[in-house]
This record gives C-alpha cells, sequence and structure tokens, in this order.
C-alpha cells in the first residue's frame, strides 16, 4: 500500500509539473523575457531599427533624470493616481449610496448597465468622443454652455490649461461604472438584517451607508484603489487619442502619462523619436514606480483583517 | 415598558396573506410567545411591530400610541435577530454602544449601560473582541446585551436560539427566562419550536397561514386546544387522531373506530357530543395518555376505556418507552412506562385515560372538546 501511494504520488507530482509547462512558458516568455529584454536595452544606445547598438551603462538611467518630459509624465501618472483616486471613489460611494437605496432590483441592474456601457466600448471611439464634447469651438459642452446662457463658463478644454483635466473626466467617466459594478456586487454581500438592525438602532440610510457598508466594503474599496493606481500609469489608448484630438498629433505633455511618454520616445512622430533603448529604461522605471506604489497601498493602507458575517 | 395591541391586523405580500385580521393584546411585561411552523407568518407579525414592514390594514399600537407611521427608531423597541446581525466590523463593545451613540448618549451613560449589561450577560471579558472570534453562544448574548442597554419597552425576539446547539439552546432558554424576570419588559418572541414556546411564554399564539389559531397560557393550549392543528402542533410526540363516529347506547355516548375500538365518552363532555350522534368526528388522545393495560396501576381496564393495537416500533427513552403502533391500518403512538415489556409484532391492550381524550369536528377540525 505504501509503495503503491507513493508511486502513485511521485506520478502526481510529476502530473502538476507537466500541466504548469504551458502556463509557466507562456509567462516566461511574455512577462519575463521582455522584462529581462528592455532592462538589457536600456543599457544600450539604440534606436531599434537598426542593428547599431552602442553600450552605455546607465546613461540612459541619468539622463531620464533631467529629462523634463519624462519628469513630467512620472508627475502625471502620479497626480491621475491621487486626483483620480479621490475623484473616482467619491462618485463611485455617491452612486453606490443611491443605488443601493433603489427598492427595484430591475432599476438597479439598468442603471448599472447604463454607467457600465463606456467599458464596453473601443477605447479610441471613446476618446474621440469625448475630445469632439470638449472642442473649444464647435464642442458639445461649450455649446450648451452658450444656449443656456453661461457663455462666461467657456474655456477651450483642450488647451494646455484645462487638457489635464479634461483627460481625466474621460478616465473617469469610462471607469466609474465599472467600480460601480464592483462596489455594488460587494454591498449586495451584505446581510439585510444589519441594515435592519441599524435602522432599528436608529441609523438614517445615510448613517447606514457611512457606518455598516463603507466599512464593511472596504476591501473592495482599497482593490479598487490598487487597480486604478496600475490604471493611471499604463493606461495608453485613451490618453494618446483623446491627446491626438483625432488630428494625428502627439498628445500634448500635459495629458501624458509614463506610458504615453514611453510610446512617444519609441515610436512617436516628433522629437525625440525613435529612441527604443531609452524608453526601455522608462519601461523599467515604470514597473520599478508601479511596484511601489502597489507594495505600499497593499501593506501599509490594505487592512489584513477579513469580514465574516 | 408597554403594552402591544393588535387590531384587524393585516398583511399581504402581493397576492400571499401574511397575516389575516389579527386582533391580539400583548400586555405590558408579558412573555409572548408567537409559535407556528414556516410561514406562518409570526416573524411578520414580528417585523410589522418592529416597523421592518409595512401593515397592509388595521393598526399596531405600542403603548397607548399607534405606531402605523412610526419608524422603526421611533419606536422604542430592540430587536434581536435569528442571525444575530452583530456588526462584523465593530468590536462587541461598539456593536452594544452603536444605537446609544447615534442617539447621542453621553459616553458615560453609554459606558454604563454597555457594562451593566455586559455584567447580566456575563460578557465583560469578550468587550474589545470582534464578532467573528466569538462562539455561537457568545454573540448570541452580545445579540441580547445590543438590545439590553437600548432599555427599550418591547423586546422583540426572532428566533433567537435557533442557530444554537441542543445542549445550549435548553442553557439560554433558561437565561432568557431568568433575564426577563430581572428586566421586567415586554418580550415577544418568535419560535417554530413548540418546546420553546411551552416552556418560556407567558402565553402562547400559535399561527397557521397568517390565522391566530388559539391564544392561551401553555398549560390551557395543551389541556385545551381550540383545533385539530393546535392539538397536533403543541405537545412532543404529537397527539395521536383517529377517525370516529359518535353512536348513543341507552344513556351513554361512544366513540368508535371502524370496529378497532369503542370508547365511552366520560360523563363530563356528554352534553357536548349530543348534537354529534351517529356523525363522524376526530378522535384525540396523546401519547402519555395511553397505557400499556397490563401494567397500568391507576386505570381500571375495561372494554370501554381500552383497544388492541399491534406494536410495530420500540423506543425505549429510559424513563419511558415510546410505542409505534398500527390501529386499524392507522398508527399511533404511546409513551408508556419503562416497565412495559412490549415487543415489536406483538398486540397489547392499551388503556385510555378518557378524562383527556379529545373530540373534534370532522369538517370544522374545532375542538368539540
Amino acid at each position: 500500500m505504501d509503495y503503491r501511494s507513493s508511486i502513485f504520488k511521485k506520478r502526481y507530482k510529476n502530473f502538476i509539473l507537466i500541466s504548469t509547462i504551458p502556463v509557466v512558458t507562456f509567462y516566461v516568455i511574455f512577462m519575463i523575457l521582455p522584462i529581462v529584454q528592455s532592462l538589457y536595452y536600456s543599457l544600450f544606445k539604440w534606436s531599434g531599427f537598426t542593428s547599431y547598438k552602442q553600450y552605455i551603462g546607465l546613461k540612459n538611467y541619468i539622463d531620464l533624470t533631467g529629462d523634463s518630459l519624462f519628469l513630467q509624465s512620472v508627475l502625471n501618472s502620479f497626480k491621475y493616481v491621487i486626483f483620480g483616486s479621490i475623484i473616482i471613489i467619491a462618485i463611485t460611494l455617491m452612486f453606490t449610496y443611491v443605488i443601493s437605496n433603489y427598492k427595484s432590483k430591475k432599476l438597479k441592474d439598468l442603471v448599472q448597465m447604463i454607467l457600465f456601457v463606456p467599458n464596453t466600448i473601443s477605447p479610441v471611439a471613446l476618446a474621440l468622443l469625448w475630445g469632439f464634447i470638449l472642442n473649444t469651438r464647435w464642442g458639445l459642452l461649450n455649446g450648451v454652455l452658450d444656449k443656456i446662457g453661461l457663455d462666461f463658463l467657456q474655456r477651450g478644454w483642450l488647451g494646455n490649461d484645462y487638457i489635464f483635466g479634461a483627460a481625466l473626466s474621460l478616465l473617469v467617466w469610462i471607469h466609474v461604472g465599472f467600480f460601480i459594478v464592483m462596489y455594488i456586487a460587494a454591498a449586495d454581500r451584505i446581510p439585510t438584517s444589519l441594515y435592519e438592525s441599524a435602522k432599528l438602532d436608529g441609523a438614517s440610510s445615510w448613517k447606514q451607508f457611512t457606518k455598516i457598508t463603507i466599512p464593511l466594503i472596504k476591501d473592495v474599496i482599497e482593490t479598487s484603489l490598487v487597480l486604478w493606481t496600475i490604471f493611471s500609469f499604463k493606461i495608453f489608448g485613451y490618453l494618446y487619442v483623446f491627446g491626438a484630438g483625432g488630428a494625428g498629433a502627439d498628445a500634448p505633455p500635459p495629458v501624458r502619462n509614463i506610458s504615453v511618454q514611453l510610446f512617444l520616445t519609441a515610436f512617436g512622430k516628433r522629437t525625440p523619436i525613435n529612441r527604443l533603448a531609452y524608453a526601455s529604461a522608462m519601461a523599467i522605471i515604470l514597473l520599478i514606480l508601479v511596484a511601489i506604489l502597489v507594495y505600499v497601498i497593499r501593506n501599509l493602507l490594505m487592512s489584513a483583517e477579513t469580514i465574516e458575517y | 415598558m408597554a403594552s402591544v395591541t393588535f387590531e384587524n391586523v393585516t398583511k399581504k405580500f402581493g397576492d400571499v396573506v401574511a397575516a389575516k385580521d389579527q386582533d391580539l393584546e400583548i400586555k405590558d411585561k408579558e412573555f409572548l410567545v408567537l409559535v407556528g411552523p414556516s410561514g406562518c407568518g409570526k416573524s411578520t407579525d414580528l417585523r410589522m411591530i418592529a416597523g421592518l414592514e409595512e401593515i397592509t390594514e388595521g393598526k399596531i399600537k405600542i403603548g397607548d400610541r399607534v405606531v402605523n407611521d412610526v419608524p422603526p427608531k421611533d419606536r422604542d423597541i430592540a430587536m434581536v435577530f435569528q442571525n444575530y446581525a452583530l456588526y462584523p466590523h465593530m468590536n462587541v463593545y461598539d456593536n452594544m454602544a452603536f444605537g446609544l451613540k447615534l442617539r447621542k448618549f453621553p459616553k458615560e451613560d453609554i459606558d454604563r449601560r454597555v457594562n451593566d449589561a455586559a455584567e447580566i450577560l456575563s460578557i465583560e471579558p469578550l468587550l474589545d473582541r470582534k464578532p467573528k472570534q466569538l462562539s455561537g453562544g457568545q454573540r448570541q448574548r452580545v445579540a441580547l446585551g445590543r438590545a439590553i442597554v437600548r432599555e427599550p419597552k418591547v423586546f422583540l425576539m426572532d428566533e433567537p436560539l435557533s442557530n444554537l446547539d441542543a445542549k445550549l439552546r435548553v442553557q439560554m432558554r433558561t437565561e432568557l427566562s431568568k433575564l426577563h424576570d430581572r428586566l421586567k419588559t415586554t418580550v415577544i418572541y418568535v419560535t417554530h419550536d413548540q418546546t420553546e414556546a411551552m416552556t418560556m411564554g407567558d402565553r402562547i399564539v400559535v399561527l397557521k397561514d397568517g390565522f391566530i389559531q388559539q391564544v392561551d397560557s401553555p398549560l390551557e393550549l395543551y389541556n385545551k386546544p381550540n383545533n385539530m392543528f393546535v392539538a397536533g402542533f403543541i405537545g412532543s410526540p404529537a397527539m395521536n387522531f383517529l377517525d370516529a363516529t359518535i353512536h348513543k347506547d341507552g344513556n351513554e355516548y361512544f366513540a368508535e373506530g371502524a370496529g378497532a375500538f369503542n370508547i365511552k365518552i366520560p360523563d363530563m363532555f356528554k352534553e357536548k357530543v349530543k348534537e354529534y350522534d351517529n356523525k363522524k368526528v376526530v378522535f384525540g388522545i396523546r401519547p402519555e395518555d395511553l397505557t400499556d393495560a397490563r401494567i397500568s396501576h391507576d386505570l381500571d381496564i375495561t372494554k370501554e376505556n381500552s383497544f388492541e393495537a399491534e406494536v410495530e416500533v420500540v423506543e425505549p427513552m429510559g424513563s419511558e418507552i415510546y410505542l409505534y403502533l398500527s390501529v386499524d391500518e392507522h398508527s399511533m403512538i404511546a409513551r408508556v412506562d419503562a416497565e412495559s415489556d412490549a415487543k415489536v409484532g406483538d398486540k397489547i391492550k392499551l388503556g385510555v385515560y378518557t378524562q383527556k381524550m379529545h373530540i373534534f369536528d370532522n369538517e370544522t377540525e374545532e375542538a368539540i372538546f
């Protein structure tokens, strides 16, 4: 029996090892290898389009510390994280409060679906649409402001002064539905009896939300913060297309996060162009920053405590 | 402390009637138990008192105040939920203090009340713990504590013991009764467990399909059930029911069942069965009101108070024996003295304590006596 069970264990172990080979191969080829490759290229001076490569050590990294466009993109990424998370969590909580107070499940589902729709549409289409809405001369927003007599509020939304806010509002609009669905699903886990008990304890619907719902969906709020942080750094399509405004130009510096700056450095239409090795150094910095931020959020902000009902 | 009054209360969920035209007066400081099978509307009644369900028709009063449109928080009631409904993110102290904080009680007052309640319930060492660190019994106490600190006029308890194991349930039953004596507050208690109802209630309300079947003290319910439902629901094992016909023989009345039994109706009930002569009725007898004729010490066995039955199963319980019997294709249970040596397959004679028998109308199922 012992002999047979040890044979079985060995076979089982082999089976597990063999089963994981496709996943591990995939992970190594498409995740680990590119990181190692980027790290390797970042030590060279290389356009990416010729075979000529010159080893320059850490010069790319040193140059990055004085690259104002790159530094601005880092700052922008942090601005997307900070302002974005405050705005998006506030809006999501507001919607969660309103929607979770709906008595009709159908209405609840319908509103969530409508808010989720932007997530299902192509980023290019949405970014262009947002650009059209905010266009200074013929955009919908300025048009409506004019019609309702608030023309003094009209702005050049896509000009350097406002374009960061315009881009952030686009990102919030797209993602808020996704987070609302997450929050509502989490809120639905909370047993009704807790609310009934709170009602008898004298809690208004707002107090029930702040004292029961929010603390009990805290884990999901924290997860949404991690997700938003990662989005803010790596989001590319929306910002690239929105910044270009459909005119085929490069996104202006005020909207660029590290991902956009990285792409423009490697493949952009204007200077500095075709600096693949230099862009690789940016990619490594991006990786390190995201890793540090996620670590900080997970270990310092998130509570390890699990909720049991 | 207050009374609670139902005046023609009806509650409908769409087409489903959960409470039908209920009239009920729950006295101040009374321990009233609502009991009935699942879906009988007992929890709905409790939730209507709490204000968690609206009333379709009628009035509910707490004290002299009609509370139909009073929000739950202003009804001065506290409720203990079946699943305890403790706030999982708060420790025991905060769970108990939550309602008081919301009502802006001074901190010292909150402290005093929470500590007093914790002392009553012996949960002082648990005040810093979160609900998930507590056992079922401890959670139960915290849920009670949360109700006690509010010092409400009425306590509502929705099957509070049903999540506890059997031993703890028995223990908590006694503790709840003691607590009621100590707090002297009106308690309305919902359960589906008739033993809980019998042991705890000053009075019991038996419900079925939203209708109140009977409101009485435990013993009255047991001894004088209004109808077959109450008779069958209260008591364990349940009352035996056998189809019978009333017939008159000389001056005496008999309940006769398919040739298998012919029991003489005691003189005290004669008047009540007069109009049922030659009519079908249901003969009811509790298992403990039957005895194994061979060992009966206090009953003179005659043809008129006994019948034969075949033993199908014998369940020795230690102090007594449950005999599962068949009488002319009907099954019945007798709870006889442990002395009985009845065996499976035996045909034994069962004695009937006829003063304890019941006769029900065959159609309305109402008790004739």
